[in-house]
């Protein structure tokens, strides 16, 4: 959604709670029991971006999660919608949510917020800090994570990260690591017509990458 | 889950299918109501901004912690018994009379959950994640924010794995407050960079 426009002004709530409602923890507490327990679900991010454009403006956060929930699961072959329309039917029906106690599933989720000991694998960076590079005009239709308000742009290697996880091999089904880097970029040269004077930072895997000029 | 004594007010569609979500995923053995209160519980009462508050005072107090948060973050944190998902590559980035930090996602809505919570909701909305890295400055004043025309703004764009938090500068006046005090002046927005920390102020948000 980078630098789109007619979105309105930002609308802070004070004194907001974690969650508004109960059901919104229960998405958000069923999604990490699900990651901490290696459990039938996907990445969320993925997911997020590919719901529909008018569906996702409507939606709010944790009704998108709640959705891609049902959708990861349905896809995994752990139920299907209709399963969860038969389950609201039977809730109307003056059903409920049966209480089960795991204390081990209950470790597993409390020792996921804990620190973990640091996986960082080095080096392979074709680019070096300080150099010109320029954002690919990537056009696929694969989940990526390449902001499209800096495609075609050149930045500034800022600094580099650590390789990670490609976004769209988790979309393919494969795991491969690339370099990543933060690109620093002049608002002049994202948007040259707005006589902004800051600088945007961004972080791009290489493969989103090239050499400027 | 309480869910005990849900009558007279009219549920929503999301609310109903996540709560048929729960109990599909409960029959089928793949989670557990306590596990998921768990969770729920530490997100409400444990893993917030007080966190990350309680970082930024010590590195004001301690010069040695505040090198170790600029060089590592995601080990300053763990320093504190701080960690976990959405904190494994932490960055810190530091504001100075001359540079302003602020964080955004115009992806999505990446956060260091394990220092500051979960987001809010105005962090997660469209205006916020299309408007701060195009016009921070005007976004900065809604937020009560004036920064003098000459302070160069840095806007950090977490859309891979990195998560970000802001160290604001120590507030004068502040002298006399020890550690906890100081905490106390470090709002949630004074992290992700749409406020800075004053020394009359005295409830984290």
């Amino acid at each position: 959604m980078g630098g789109m426009q007619g979105f309105g002004t930002v609308a802070p709530e004070p004194g907001e709670p974690p969650f508004h409602e109960p059901w919104e923890g229960r998405v958000f507490g069923m999604s990490l029991t699900l990651w901490a327990t290696g459990g039938p679900i996907g990445g969320m991010r993925p997911q997020l971006e590919r719901i529909e454009t008018g569906r996702y403006l409507a939606s709010s956060y944790y009704e998108r999660w709640e959705h891609a929930l049902e959708v990861m699961l349905a896809e995994r072959g752990v139920l299907a919608p209709a399963d969860v329309d038969r389950g609201v039917e039977a809730l109307r029906a003056g059903g409920w949510v049966p209480e089960r106690s795991d204390p081990a599933m209950v470790e597993a989720v409390l020792a996921d917020m804990q620190p973990r000991p640091p996986a960082r694998p080095e080096g392979g960076h074709r680019f070096a800090a300080g150099q010109p590079v320029r954002v690919r005009r990537i056009s696929t239709a694969v989940h990526n994570r390449c902001p499209r308000y800096v495609r075609g742009v050149v930045g500034v290697v800022e600094r580099l990260l650590a390789p990670d996880w490609l976004p769209e091999n988790e979309d393919l089904g494969e795991q491969r690591r690339a370099p990543c880097y933060t690109v620093s970029f002049a608002a002049a040269d994202l948007w040259p017509d707005d006589g902004a004077d800051h600088t945007v930072l961004v972080d791009l895997w290489e493969t989103y990458l090239e050499e400027a000029g | 889950m309480s869910e005990g004594h849900h009558h007279a007010r009219e549920k929503s569609p999301s609310e109903l299918r996540t709560m048929a979500l729960e109990a599909l995923l409960v029959e089928r053995g793949l989670i557990s109501t306590d596990a998921v209160d768990a969770v729920v519980e530490q997100f409400q009462n444990e893993i917030g901004p007080r966190r990350g508050a309680r970082m930024v005072a010590r590195a004001w107090v301690d010069p040695a912690y505040r090198e170790r948060l600029l060089a590592d973050g995601t080990a300053a944190a763990a320093e504190m018994g701080y960690g976990g998902a959405e904190g494994e590559r932490l960055v810190c980035v530091e504001n100075t009379p001359d540079t302003h930090n602020a964080i955004v996602c115009t992806l999505c809505s990446c956060y260091p959950w394990p220092v500051l919570g979960v987001p809010p909701v105005w962090y997660k909305s469209p205006p916020y994640r299309a408007r701060m890295v195009r016009e921070p400055r005007a976004v900065l004043r809604e937020f009560g924010l004036q920064l003098p025309d000459t302070t160069a703004i840095r806007i950090w764009d977490s859309s891979a794995e990195v998560r970000y938090i802001v160290l604001p500068m120590r507030p004068d006046g502040t002298e006399h407050l020890d550690e906890d005090g100081l905490a106390d002046l470090v709002t949630r927005d004074c992290m992700v960079g749409v406020a800075v920390p004053h020394a009359t102020e005295g409830v984290a948000a």
